[in-house]
């Protein structure tokens, strides 16, 4: 281990031990220099706005993208050293820490690890190309750039902190910033109320997850005697100290934390909503950073929660009536699983282009959470890379259509647009077959290897689960192609007058084309892997090396049967009853309009949270306030305490005026001072009551004397 | 005397002294006791700050044998066998506090520039009640300690209602009464404590003179006991907690914003320093909280903390009033203090002292805050409702409101957060609040960080964003006494959030020298 650089030693003189490894500090600095471009862009910004300017929209972009541009460069940087120094078998842990709550082991604290360092790849090719993407996107009158970039810099930095975080309350820190930066971005148009109150709704089904999270921090604190490092509790782990089942609880708890980040059922909801923000927002938010957040913790305490060598091992010893585990393992696959079914119903029905694709996302993540519950750690990252790709280049080319429709959303003012918009049409074209799982693209391999994930666990009703997602994979394919039919083939419906359909300019077609070479490189390489002989480049078992992940491939091959099967069928139904048979499908549509309305309504899981708010918590806070007003203030405190004590001192002064009219003694004086007091509580005669504090001086003196005097006590 | 006492004793002096110049001053050209004013206080920060700086800041600080720095310890007077001492000096615990009260005195002193009516005497009493503040924390004699409590109500009385808001005379009244009642409710316990610690005032002695007759079995535990709840009751209405807090939307509504910046961000913070120095501090080492009454006590202690955390919540909800909603805000996040030193761990007392330094900042700002948005608005109103788009009209004096409400309702980073996860984890790994039968007490406080979430941005979303509404369509901007005490205040919240062992190290030594070595 290197010695701490300097500045680290300016720091030890206030807080205490700093102990920083070499690739530690580079991993800081990646989520240091995006921070501090945000800050300094928000502070530019009010400068400017005090002299009466407008910061320079390209100087903002520059400033925005170059420190991304930065930390993509330093991640990269960050993973060649790692791979080139430490290629072993079993991962190695790379962690620091400087103080952050003093007298606890609290720390801020960052690790590099395979898991860390593949996230955070994964997040410089993305997020450097949804910025690059930006910085033309939002050129075209859109009004603050400059805060536009300080928090997209500010979500990226977050993100990366969470990814390289070593411990939990780090990790939690940089939870609740992507939290509080994603809010921003959503009420990016603030002066917007939809768009607010996007922002809010995200910010506050975040919260809810976030209690949970906390909560679980707390019961890993009480397991290990106040530790939250990863590597601690691993080692605890490894040494048999801790065991699978003391976990369980704050797994659970961590996942609601996840359901809430990662959009499962029932917390869902805000992601559609968050679609208020501008397009690259949106795609930054659910291909890399704060969908992805959830399910990286998950898998992140997943791996260190439990001896994943001997995670199928353990899985099937306890059951239901024994212990906790499998509820646990079961309720994260069931949750995913159902998630994954309820997006890709929600999608089929949208009309929106950016909501289907918000709908395919929540569906996605449901698959991956799904397969970390049934502990197919490994293939669930596969997914989460393959995801990531796909549908970043999705949300860019949907910004590019809407940005040439001029801000239409709906689909069914679209069509035909495929011979206007060539790039935008293969780029989205090549990112539906992914989504769809068309063999042999990224997205068919990596979902068919969390379906045999599940199949291959032991969670209660893993064979209906499995079936579950191989039909869910049918309807991902029918939504993928009808959307991809509906807006780039058939008849032209856009507002020919108004609209000149073209492609997008070349700062916005490069990340289009880059990403979509991407998707096409990735499905290149996932397939060679499974080619025999080639075993070595197979990307699936690269993950399960790195993170000494190895699940069960039997039924590999009848997996990849049966879900090429359903998705192709998915796929070419679609074409045939949108091109071919659009009145059969209609047909069919009016007979299942209850359908339809129950999945617009979003199964009426949203509408029940809001019907809690409106018709409990909220009357709940209005009684309260009432019981405040009128009870405790009013009645307790006003009317008895007070005007009690009034008439007291009305009574005493009567009392002493008529009886004992003459005594004059300390007693007395006091009683009349004290009579005088509340008498004039009415009129108001400030200056009197100055003396208040000499009469409570007086009773002090008094009391005390008598008491000494007299030896009451 | 050496210079460091000399020092202390000119801060607490200095601005009584100072306050009869200022109120003349004033009487000669008005301005000048506003600067007279700034002066002092910028004088009494420099010496705390360099007090601060040679002791507290690079390492820990050592303590002499009673464990307190700058000791002074003259008799003032004798009567009978009554001896009272001028006995001042500072631990962990009230150091950080005398530089809190530098800090948001400084800061509102610049903040009460709006003020043009009887300047000279708002600023004398400002300077009063500095004295008053600054004598409660470091007096280490219970009479002091008594009398600087009772001096702090007089100026607060008088600011509240000369330059308070429409029902300025009911809340003052309300507010004198209701803690000098409370005043005397405590001093009973006082005396109390006066009696059982062989006669004396002097805290260093009583606290040895308790341990050891609970020792020899002079004192038992119920006696403790009902001392620990007179005192609790006495501080408790200061904190306040639910059900003594009726006193303090009216109080902080009705005053001028400096005041309530003041009321929040130091008055509530005499309550917490009295509680944990004589509830706590002097009778801890008789073990009394860890005895079964003791354990009674702190969950009846939780269970007030866990109410008046999610009770104000909720009420706050429902207020359109911005100012009214931020002092139930106090109420609910002051619950974590009470919680922490029910949990009574290290953990839990840390976040009870972190925590007053973290709404101790935070609070104020958004005091002001409330006040700016009242004094820019067209009928000068708070209202929620009718006050819309300020982010159009005062962009940076949003954006720190916005900062301070995240700051506030805990976002991590800043300083609230270190103190609530502090403070909720101490609950967590205390045994007794996780007993099957008490475990609802820490989730119900727990709950509230979702309701507090709420009410924070729904009031963010009414007021700062959206379009501008007709009352403040021709406000001005912020100017620079306004924003700029708001600016301190929000770095420093996250000053402190980013590196909270800069000042959380030495709660952390005085919790391990005192409490739980």
């Amino acid at each position: 281990m290197a010695e701490a650089p300097t500045t680290l030693k300016i720091l030890e003189a206030f807080t205490g031990n700093v102990s920083v490894d070499n690739m530690i500090v580079i991993a800081a600095w990646t989520i240091f220099i995006p921070m501090l471009a945000a800050v300094f862009l928000i502070f530019w910004r009010y400068l400017e706005i005090y002299k009466g300017r407008e910061v320079n929209p390209k100087f903002s972009s520059i400033i925005g993208v170059g420190s991304i541009a930065i930390s993509s460069g330093l991640s990269i940087i960050l993973a060649i050293q790692y791979f080139v120094n430490f290629v072993s078998g079993s991962p190695t842990y790379i962690h620091g820490s400087v103080p952050f709550i003093v007298g606890t082991k609290l720390t801020w604290e960052l690790m590099v690890d395979p898991l860390s360092i593949l996230m955070s790849l994964v997040l410089a090719v993305i997020g450097l190309f949804i910025h690059i993407y930006a910085s033309d996107y939002m050129m075209h009158g859109e009004p603050e750039i400059t805060r536009f970039f300080a928090f997209m810099n500010f979500f990226t930095a977050a993100m990366w902190g969470f990814v390289y975080a070593g411990n939990l309350i780090t990790s939690f820190v940089f939870w609740e910033l992507l939290g509080v930066s994603s809010y921003f971005l959503i009420g990016y148009y603030w002066h917007k109320a939809s768009a607010s109150a996007a922002g809010m709704k995200a910010f506050l089904y975040n919260k809810v997850g976030d209690v949970g999270f906390m909560v679980g921090i707390f019961t890993v604190m009480r397991l290990t005697g106040g530790d939250v490092s990863y590597v601690k509790i691993m080692e605890l782990v490894h040494t048999g100290a801790l065991s699978a089942n003391d976990f369980l609880l704050p797994s659970l708890l961590i996942f609601i934390g996840a359901v809430g980040k990662s959009s499962q059922f029932p917390l869902f909801g805000w992601l559609p909503e968050a679609m208020e923000g501008p397009t690259p927002v949106s795609a930054l938010l659910h291909s890399s950073t704060m969908v992805k957040a959830g399910l990286f913790l998950l898998i992140r305490n997943f791996m260190t929660f439990y001896d994943v060598n001997n995670f199928h091992a353990t899985l099937p010893t306890v059951s239901w009536f024994t212990g906790f585990y499998l509820p646990t393992g079961t309720v994260i696959t069931w949750i995913g699983a159902i998630t994954a079914l309820l997006g890709a119903l929600m999608a089929l029905t949208s009309t929106d282009i950016k909501r289907i694709l918000a709908f395919s996302t929540i569906s996605q993540l449901g698959y991956i959470a799904s397969g970390i519950g049934a502990g197919a750690t490994s293939p669930a990252f596969y997914h989460i890379v393959s995801h990531a790709t796909f549908k970043s280049l999705l949300f860019l080319c949907a910004g590019a259509v809407i940005h040439n429709l001029h801000h239409t959303q709906d689909i069914r003012e679209m069509g035909g647009l495929f011979r206007h918009m060539k790039i935008t049409g293969i780029t989205m074209g090549i990112g539906l077959i992914a989504l769809a799982g068309i063999p042999p693209f990224s997205g068919f391999w990596s979902k068919d290897s969390i379906i045999l994930g599940i199949a291959n666990s032991n969670v209660e009703g893993a064979v209906f689960l499995q079936w579950l997602e191989i039909v869910t994979a049918f309807i991902t394919a029918f939504y993928s192609m009808r959307m991809f039919y509906v807006v780039f083939l058939g008849e032209e419906r856009f507002d020919k007058e108004k609209v000149i359909p073209r492609d997008s300019s070349k700062l916005m077609a490069i990340p289009l084309i880059g990403v979509a070479s991407l998707v096409i490189l990735e499905s290149l390489w996932f397939s060679i892997g499974y080619i025999p002989g080639l075993e070595s480049l197979n990307f699936e078992k690269i993950l399960g090396d790195l993170f000494g992940v190895h699940p069960s491939t039997a039924g590999e091959v009848e997996g990849w049967l049966i879900g090429s099967l359903f998705s192709i069928s998915g796929a070419l139904a679609a074409l045939l009853f949108y091109w071919k048979y659009p009145d059969t499908l209609q047909a069919i549509r009016q007979k299942l309009l209850w359908a339809e309305d129950f999945i617009n309504n979003r199964f009426y899981v949203d509408k029940s949270i809001y019907g809690f708010v409106d018709y409990v918590a909220m009357p709940t806070a209005e009684a309260l306030k009432t019981f405040d007003y009128n009870v405790i203030d009013k009645l307790i405190i006003n009317d008895i305490v007070f005007e009690g004590a009034l008439m007291t001192a009305e009574e005493s002064d009567r009392f002493d005026q008529n009886i004992i009219d003459g005594v004059v003694n300390g007693f007395a004086a006091l009683t009349r001072s004290t009579a005088r007091y509340g008498r004039r509580l009415q009129d108001g005669i400030v200056r009197n009551y100055a003396t208040l504090m000499m009469v409570s001086l007086a009773v002090f003196l008094i009391a005390f004397g008598v008491s000494n005097q007299l030896k009451l006590f | 005397m050496t210079p460091e006492e000399i020092l202390l004793n000119i801060i607490l002096w200095l601005p009584a002294l100072m306050s009869i110049p200022t109120y003349y001053a004033g009487r000669y050209k008005t301005s000048f006791s506003k600067w007279t004013a700034v002066g002092t206080i910028s004088v009494t920060t420099v010496l705390s700050f360099i007090l601060w700086f040679r002791d507290f800041t690079f390492g820990l600080p050592s303590y002499d044998g009673s464990g307190f720095l700058y000791v002074t310890n003259v008799n003032w007077f004798t009567a009978g066998n009554l001896t009272i001492n001028y006995h001042l000096g500072v631990d962990g615990l009230s150091m950080p506090l005398v530089m809190l009260s530098q800090v948001v005195f400084l800061v509102t002193v610049f903040s009460s520039f709006y003020i043009h009516d009887k300047e000279d005497i708002y600023y004398a009493l400002y300077l009063f009640l500095f004295t008053g503040l600054i004598g409660t924390f470091i007096s280490l004699d219970l009479f002091l300690f008594y009398i600087f409590w009772e001096i702090v109500l007089v100026p607060m009385f008088f600011i509240i209602i000369m330059w308070g808001g429409e029902n300025r005379r009911y809340a003052a009244f309300k507010f004198f009464i209701y803690t000098n009642l409370a005043s005397l409710v405590m001093l009973i316990g006082l005396i109390l404590m006066y009696h059982f610690g062989n006669n004396t005032f002097d805290m260093v002695s009583l606290k040895a003179n308790l341990l050891s007759n609970f020792n020899a079995g002079k004192i038992s535990v119920n006696e403790l006991s009902l001392i620990f709840w007179l005192v609790f009751i006495g501080f408790i209405v200061k904190f306040p907690q639910v059900p003594f807090h009726t006193w303090l939307p009216d109080a902080h509504v009705q005053a001028p914003s400096p005041g309530s910046s003041i009321l929040a961000g130091l008055l509530l913070k005499m309550g917490g320093y009295g509680l944990i120095r004589i509830g706590f501090w002097l009778i801890a080492d008789t073990g009394f909280f860890t005895t079964s009454i003791g354990d009674t006590s702190r969950i009846i202690m939780g269970v007030i903390g866990a109410v008046s955390m999610i009770y104000p919540a909720f009420i706050a909800l429902r207020q359109t009033d911005l100012k009214k909603m931020i002092a139930y805000s106090s109420i609910s996040h002051m619950g974590i203090v009470l919680l922490g030193l029910a949990a009574f761990n290290s953990l839990g007392l840390n976040a009870a002292l972190f925590m007053m330094i973290a709404h101790g900042l935070i609070s104020p700002g958004l005091f002001l805050v409330a006040g700016i948005v009242e004094h820019h608005t067209k009928n000068h109103t708070r209202n929620m409702d009718i006050v819309g788009g300020l982010g159009h009209k005062l962009p940076f004096l949003t954006a720190l409101y916005v900062f301070l409400t995240f700051a506030s309702a805990g976002l991590p980073g800043l300083a609230g957060f270190v103190a609530e996860f502090l403070g909720f984890s101490s609950l967590f790994t205390s045994q007794l609040f996780i007993q099957p039968s008490w475990v609802w007490i820490p989730i119900i406080a727990l709950l509230s960080i979702i309701v507090t979430a709420s009410y924070y941005l729904w009031a963010v979303r009414r007021v700062a964003f959206g379009t501008v509404t007709e009352e403040l369509e021709n406000a001005e901007d912020a100017k620079w006494w306004e924003s700029g005490p708001v600016f301190v205040l929000a770095l420093l919240a996250l000053l402190f959030g980013v590196l909270p062992g800069i000042i959380q190290k030495i709660f952390d030594q005085w919790v391990k020298l005192n409490f739980f070595p």
